[in-house]
């Protein structure tokens, strides 16, 4: 009955990954489909190929941190865990449908949070961890908007002496490639890696594996697979619709939203920071978008993002306690 | 006579308001340096292995926050007002 109940929430988070997938896949590559570089299918499969190859580049201390660093090993049960995906999907859904740009990695995380708590108490909560992540949740983005700014800065002072605007657009077209690649690698790793922590963490729990275990190969590769089949299965309508919607995409200002995007998301994944990888994507928009005037950003996704923030962790922590409550009920 | 003098004080105190507010106030400079100040009031919570990090991200604020006012104050110089 345990190894079936495992066996079911560990397939339950991958699909939230699988999700995660389907949702982000038009942030790093809508660009490279508004600039016509590649077909959406093409696009996809580009982001599902680096999502997936992240697990040999950028390590698993992300993993590490939500599986360890988030709330106390010892009360980790399946039932825990449970109830933390059901905040976390929960909360997800719900944001969607109130349009509020959320992060599935910040519900995911106060979700762990709230079904802890309400199986043990507040003690449990490992302050350090929490500390860090809810940091990081301000500073990301800011990160992402300061690199795009001064990416875009660098790279208008490079070209502003190139006469052929036609080739400079061809050469930061192409360019996108890389920029989308490196950005979808970032991704992969970031958001995979919580899946894996919350997996790991079911492991230990279980005692499948010890409690200073690194997280095995399968459980790496299933939560990579997972979330490139995502990319690949759902990320094309999004990427087809946003790729039509945005009409006044410059190669090179999506060029400089993703490298700058990609480079914030390679730094925390490998100091095991959990972030937004929507919110970084949005703060470089932003960025890049500042260069000429204020009003060229759009200030009311700025705000509805600043409330997602506000709102995230504590709405699905207090979603999974309710959940917990029910487990605890019914078992 | 009182009320032409007084409307004309006004004007020119509203114009000079005016081009004060040309070449003193850039909502981007704004922005950055309250960004600066956010990130800034962040580092007592930070971990303290990444003080670094909210030591950096404000420092870059504040450079950018001034590089802005500067450029906006030479668009105004130069009578280029955006």
């Amino acid at each position: 009955m345990t190894n079936f109940l495992l066996w079911s929430v560990i397939f339950m988070a991958l699909a939230f990954d699988f999700v995660n997938g389907f949702h982000d896949a038009a942030n790093s590559i809508a660009t490279v489909v508004a600039t016509r570089v590649l077909t959406p299918i093409q696009a996809v499969a580009w982001a599902a190929f680096w999502n997936f190859i992240a697990f040999a580049v950028l390590g698993t201390e992300v993993a590490k941190t939500i599986a360890k660093g988030v709330v106390d090993q010892g009360i980790i049960s399946i039932g825990v865990i449970f109830a933390a995906l059901i905040g976390a999907i929960f909360w997800n859904v719900l944001t969607a449908w109130l349009g509020l740009p959320s992060s599935s990695s910040h519900a995911l995380i106060g979700g762990m949070v709230g079904a802890g708590v309400a199986k043990a108490g507040g003690h449990v909560v490992l302050l350090d961890g929490l500390k860090k992540t809810g940091v990081f949740i301000i500073y990301s983005p800011m990160i992402g908007l300061g690199l795009g700014l001064l990416l875009i800065v660098v790279i208008m002072w490079i070209v502003h002496n190139f006469k052929h605007v036609t080739l400079t657009n061809k050469i930061f077209r192409r360019l996108q490639l890389v920029s989308a690649a490196a950005f979808s690698l970032g991704h992969g790793a970031n958001d995979a890696q919580k899946t894996m922590g919350i997996i790991l963490a079911l492991l230990i729990a279980t005692n499948k594996v010890g409690p200073e275990a690194d997280v095995p190969l399968w459980v790496v590769l299933s939560a990579h697979f997972a979330i490139a089949l995502g990319t690949m299965f759902g990320g094309w309508r999004i990427v087809k619709t946003m790729g039509t919607k945005l009409t006044r995409i410059q190669p090179m200002g999506g060029f400089a939203a993703e490298t700058a995007a990609a480079l914030t998301l390679f730094f925390t994944s490998a100091k095991g920071i959990p972030v937004s990888t929507t919110h970084t994507i949005t703060g470089a928009i932003v960025g890049v978008g500042s260069v000429n005037r204020l009003s060229a950003v759009r200030w009311g996704v700025a705000r509805r993002v600043l409330w997602a923030w506000i709102f995230t962790i504590p709405g699905a922590a207090l979603v999974a306690a309710g959940a917990y409550a029910v487990v605890a009920f019914v078992s | 006579m009182w009320l032409q003098v007084h409307t004309q004080s006004w004007r020119s105190f509203h114009e000079t308001g005016l081009q004060m507010k040309k070449w003193w106030l850039d909502r981007r400079a704004v922005i950055f340096l309250c960004f600066a100040a956010v990130a800034c009031a962040l580092i007592p919570v930070c971990p303290d292995k990444f003080d670094w990090v909210g030591i950096s991200v404000t420092s870059v604020y504040v450079v950018l926050g001034l590089a802005s006012w500067l450029d906006h104050l030479g668009r105004a110089r130069s009578g280029s007002s955006r």
